[in-house]
């Protein structure tokens, strides 16, 4: 069969082909050649613009017709361009048909020879192997790709799986030498991590706990504990402090202090709870051991209150017997010296001088005895918080010459003398007059009774007006008293241990009654004195410098 | 579809918003693959998917994600694989657009699993083609818009794009006609 094919097939059937004359002039190529030789034009020789790849010398004809199947590898001289030829060779006239296309190893050689696919042939295989060598290459980079990207992650999972490793050992080594109670729980409340300190602390093995729920070891009064924290997790995940008791492996129980914190993955939610606990069973036996030691001070304080509020009604009392009983006796004992003093005024007749002297006697002492009820009646009053002083304008000077007066009978008795210092200015000051009075005749009463016969009793009033107060100053030249004696001197029915105040009469009551008359005033009453050469009290009131 | 195809919507997505935005995709597309090999098959359901998760993690309508991603394929993927061939194909607009029948079917050599589209063409005239796309998949034609305008963009040659046979309305395939002006510089 014979076909023939014209010119334009022909050229569109191998776009590269080259006609070469006996010497190898070239008589014809094709469009796509031209293009990419535009040099190579009929009446140019081969070799001018082609050389054999594999030798170096140049193309010769007979090369050429002596091996039809061989392939012919042609180099342009000023290009990439290699040409893959298989050539036919034609007589009479001898030309040589260069059929094939250009040699390309990948897509980039098409750019820089400036072809495109339109320049081949359909039936050329070379640009399909070029997509196929070019998805090659684009497998091979996606490959690359990927094994650099699991060579990365390969790094990263080895890191991680290190930290995890570093992580587990420093976690192992603290739960190992921990001497707390650590525990991890999962979702269906069993355990699935215990720490060895379990051995120490329950007497179990950590294995023991491994796979079962707190449940079983819970004392069955603390159950409720475990469901109310359950149910609190549920709602929402969250530390807890609790205390209760668990059971060890000598089946006693234990107080364990435990926090249970929930574990959390990294989208928050809880997958396991932590639970850190100690034993407390010490402290709760000494909290309990505190309790009842409380519970019993408690009664004790109770009972204690009990006696002092039956003490106070006794006080009250007390109290309220003695102002019954002074009133009682001072009522008969004012007729009894007022009958005295009608008898020795006459007023029931003359009496003889025996009878004067007995019923002095009689009047003396009971203005002594008026004088120890009235006492005792102020000091009952006082202690039962029914005494009550009148405060107004009061004169120092005043008050200082009329507690004088109160007392100068007694003190010529005994032939002393009284002197008196009253400050130049008067001194005015807030007071109840009758009271302060009533608590400096007391002093004097006293320094007139411990004076000696001939002695000297001098009282004075002056002021400090940087302190604000106003001081009453009663001094003897009495018998002084011992400094063992001072603390126990203004309490009421006090006798001193001095064996000369033991010699006077007393009831121990004018030193105590005049101090908490002085109190009620806002002041207070001193004393310095000097066994054998004498006293001085004094009584300091508050006073308010005229302006 | 081959990887290439997924490759184009996570280079893009990754590109153009970022790699948080492609974990999104991906994790609400469901996949959980890192890199695609551009000649493996995949599901296609799988680019569906992808496209679609982009959309709503965009804000966006899928079309013009498929859009976004036929621009994106031609400027950057597959000129950064197969640059010297899309080169080849054609040195100017109307070159490659005529010879896009022939390139796709020797994609079909190469790619033995591949279904891919046919493409085929009509009128050719100095300043318009008409593209005839035949697929046996549906709802891929605003990526073939988004091809086109990629093309232009590459060979520098402003184009428009006009949807002139619709599927969607009942033919047997999309038609696109092609019109253009000179390319820039020319």
């Amino acid at each position: 069969m014979s076909v023939t094919i014209p010119p334009e097939r022909f050229g569109l059937l191998f776009p590269f082909h080259l006609v070469c004359d006996a010497d190898l002039v070239v008589q014809h190529t094709g469009r796509s050649l031209r293009r990419t030789c535009p040099a190579l034009v009929p009446g140019e020789a081969l070799n001018a613009h082609f050389t054999p790849l594999a030798s170096p010398g140049p193309i010769r004809p007979d090369d050429l017709a002596g091996e039809p199947r061989r392939l012919q590898l042609l180099r342009h001289r000023t290009s990439p361009l290699i040409l893959r030829m298989q050539v036919l060779v034609f007589e009479e006239p001898r030309r040589f048909v260069f059929l094939g296309s250009p040699w390309l190893r990948s897509a980039s050689d098409l750019t820089a020879l400036g072809l495109t696919f339109s320049d081949f042939a359909v039936h050329d295989a070379s640009v399909d192997l070029l997509q196929v060598v070019q998805t090659a290459i684009a497998s091979l980079d996606d490959a690359r790709e990927a094994t650099a990207r699991l060579t990365e992650q390969r790094a990263q999972l080895r890191d991680a799986n290190d930290a995890l490793q570093a992580s587990q050992s420093r976690f192992r080594r603290l739960t190992d030498t921990i001497t707390d109670l650590v525990s991890i729980v999962d979702l269906d409340n069993r355990y699935v991590y215990v720490s060895p300190s379990c051995r120490t602390i329950l007497g179990f093995e950590p294995e023991h706990l491994l796979d079962r729920t707190p449940d079983e070891f819970f004392h069955p009064d603390d159950l409720h504990i475990l469901r109310d924290i359950r149910a609190r997790r549920t709602e929402a995940p969250r530390t807890e402090q609790t205390d209760y008791r668990f059971r060890t492996a000598s089946g006693d129980y234990r107080w364990l202090e435990a926090a249970s914190s929930p574990v959390l993955d990294d989208d928050g939610t809880m997958v396991q709870v932590l639970v850190v606990s100690r034993d407390i069973s010490r402290r709760k036996a000494a909290e309990e051991a505190l309790a009842a030691s409380r519970d019993r001070l408690q009664k004790q304080a109770e009972d204690l209150a009990r006696a002092n509020e039956e003490l106070a009604v006794s006080a009250r009392m007390k109290d309220q017997f003695f102002a019954n009983m002074s009133h009682e006796l001072r009522t008969p004992l004012a007729a009894m010296i007022g009958l005295s003093e009608s008898l020795r005024g006459g007023v029931y007749g003359s009496v003889s001088p025996g009878q004067d002297r007995i019923i002095g006697t009689i009047e003396e002492s009971g203005n002594h005895l008026l004088e120890m009820i009235n006492d005792i009646l102020d000091l009952a009053k006082l202690e039962a918080g029914t005494l009550t002083i009148t405060p107004g304008p009061c004169d120092a000077g005043e008050i200082l010459q009329a507690s004088i007066s109160m007392v100068r009978s007694q003190a010529a008795k005994k032939e002393q003398s009284i002197r008196r210092l009253l400050p130049s200015a008067p001194i005015r000051f807030e007071a109840d007059g009758r009271r302060i009075r009533q608590a400096l005749v007391n002093l004097l009463s006293n320094a007139v009774k411990f004076t000696p016969p001939g002695g000297t009793i001098e009282m004075r009033v002056d002021t400090d007006a940087e302190a604000g107060e106003v001081r009453f100053h009663v001094e003897d030249t009495g018998v002084g008293i011992p400094e063992a004696d001072l603390p126990s001197l203004f309490r009421p029915f006090t006798q001193l241990s001095s064996g000369l105040a033991k010699s006077h009469e007393g009831a121990g009551l004018g030193l105590a009654l005049s101090q908490r008359l002085v109190r009620m005033h806002g002041g207070r009453i001193g004393v310095t004195s000097t066994p054998g050469q004498g006293s001085c009290f004094t009584v300091t009131l508050p006073w308010t410098p005229p302006r | 579809m081959y990887g290439m195809v997924n490759r184009a919507i996570q280079d893009h997505v990754h590109r153009c918003h970022g790699e948080a935005m492609w974990a999104r995709v991906k994790e609400r597309a469901g996949v959980d693959i890192d890199v695609f090999i551009r000649n493996e098959a995949y599901p296609d359901e799988l680019s569906y998917c992808l496209v679609g998760a982009a959309a709503a993690e965009m804000g966006v309508a899928a079309e013009e994600v498929l859009h976004e991603f036929g621009i994106f394929w031609v400027l950057h993927t597959a000129r950064e694989g197969y640059g010297d061939l899309m080169a080849a194909a054609g040195s100017s607009l109307p070159e490659f657009l005529q010879y896009l029948p022939n390139f796709h079917d020797r994609v079909a050599l190469i790619y033995p699993n591949l279904k891919p589209p046919q493409f085929d063409y009509s009128n050719a005239g100095p300043d318009r083609i008409t593209v005839h796309y035949h697929s046996h998949r549906t709802g891929l034609a605003p990526f073939v818009v988004g091809l086109l305008h990629g093309l232009g963009r590459m060979y520098e040659t402003p184009v428009t794009v006009e949807h002139t046979v619709r599927r969607a309305d009942g033919a047997d395939h999309d038609e696109f006609l092609v019109t253009w002006s000179a390319p820039a510089g020319a």
